[in-house]
């Protein structure tokens, strides 16, 4: 027996791979439940995805079939797609809020939270004083402090707040 | 037998610096950990003998997206926020509930599917490599074989029958590039 024959006599056991990418996908998942910060969520995804990354090259190797190893460069596609897109929204919305916490970014919710932190942008926006009008009774449940707070500018005169803008956009 | 120890060492590297990189508070020191986990994965692979998935494993996640995870936590500067943590007790402990339940349910499951010899395929000298070191009887180590896994083998499969979802992977990261500058632009002109 060569030393190549004898260094592939003994293989890895096809339940360790299978233990290594459930307790992975496992500690990725604790990693989403439990991390608040967008970043550190986008970041346990990634674990997720490298413990199905690792099912795939594990099957690929018992069953002999190439599609595995290839499917894992398809999930490193969509893991980089995902990571692009992810933290772009991670960017604009630290933009917005200056804070990367997901319970900071909750326009969508229905539960009121108190206060949000408040939305400014930069330049005028005049084409939204038409809108805010329909917008307040249309969305005004979107967070009672923070619709209050849209109003309250409206009516200085100041810059619009740009709640209107998140529904509309 | 070396194959064995090389996969439980760099598995359980992988094993422990995820669980490292989800536990930290620093989001840069959770990134570094991450690489850790991913060059842990990438010897897994060749562990494995997926060699050009392992070389992959590096250019891509270690290089590019861990340089992109990288410059946007340093870019937004997150030293303060790190440090007021907010109370989730209830969902941090459902949420280690629900990881250990689908663990617990995984080992199970895992053990039943042994003792009924579904895995048994694996244990034994897989067909085809024994095969492939029959036919290279001169061959001293792995590099003379000519094994799965190698770049010309994954091209081959690739670019044969799995090209139109090739093609389609080419559309998704062509529409995520424009998402990603369409997202990040303060004011659409």
């Amino acid at each position: 027996m060569t030393a190549a024959a004898s260094f592939l006599a003994v293989t890895v056991p096809i339940e360790w791979s299978i233990f290594l990418g459930l307790a992975l996908f496992a500690v990725g998942l604790i990693g989403v439940t439990c991390r608040r910060n967008i970043l550190l969520m986008l970041l346990s995804v990634e674990i997720m995805l490298n413990a199905v990354n690792v099912l795939f090259v594990a099957f690929s190797r018992v069953h002999h079939d190439l599609a595995g190893q290839v499917f894992v460069f398809f999930a490193m596609t969509i893991a980089a797609a995902e990571v692009a897109v992810g933290l772009a929204i991670v960017i604009a919305v630290y933009r917005l809020r200056q804070s990367t916490d997901v319970d900071d970014a909750q326009d969508l919710h229905d539960v009121d939270h108190g206060p949000l932190p408040r939305i400014v942008l930069e330049g005028e926006d005049q084409h939204h004083h038409d809108h805010d009008h329909h917008d307040d009774h249309e969305h005004g449940h979107a967070g009672d402090g923070h619709g209050d707070e849209a109003h309250g500018h409206d009516a200085e005169g100041h810059a619009a707040a740009v709640s209107g803008e998140d529904h509309h956009g | 037998m070396a194959t064995q120890v090389l996969y439980i060492l760099f598995g359980g590297m992988a094993l422990g610096a995820a669980l490292l990189a989800v536990t930290r508070k620093n989001p840069v020191a959770s990134a570094i950990w991450l690489v850790v986990m991913f060059f842990g994965l990438a010897a897994t692979y060749v562990v494995m003998e997926a060699f050009f998935v392992g070389a992959i494993q590096i250019l891509v996640y270690a290089g590019a997206i861990m340089v992109l995870f990288l410059f946007v936590i340093m870019l937004l500067d997150l030293r303060q926020q790190m440090l007021e943590g907010k109370p989730t007790t209830r969902l941090r402990f459902f949420g280690v509930l629900a990881a250990l339940l689908f663990l617990v349910v995984g080992v199970v499951a895992l053990g039943d599917a042994k003792d009924r010899g579904l895995l048994h395929r694996a244990v034994t000298p897989l067909p085809r490599e024994a095969d492939i070191v029959a036919a290279n009887p001169d061959a001293t180590s792995l590099v003379d074989l000519p094994l799965d896994g190698t770049a010309g083998a994954i091209a081959d499969e690739m670019f044969t029958r799995w090209v139109l979802p090739f093609e389609v992977a080419s559309v998704i990261l062509l529409g995520a590039i424009l998402g990603a500058v369409i997202l990040t632009k303060r004011r659409l002109t």
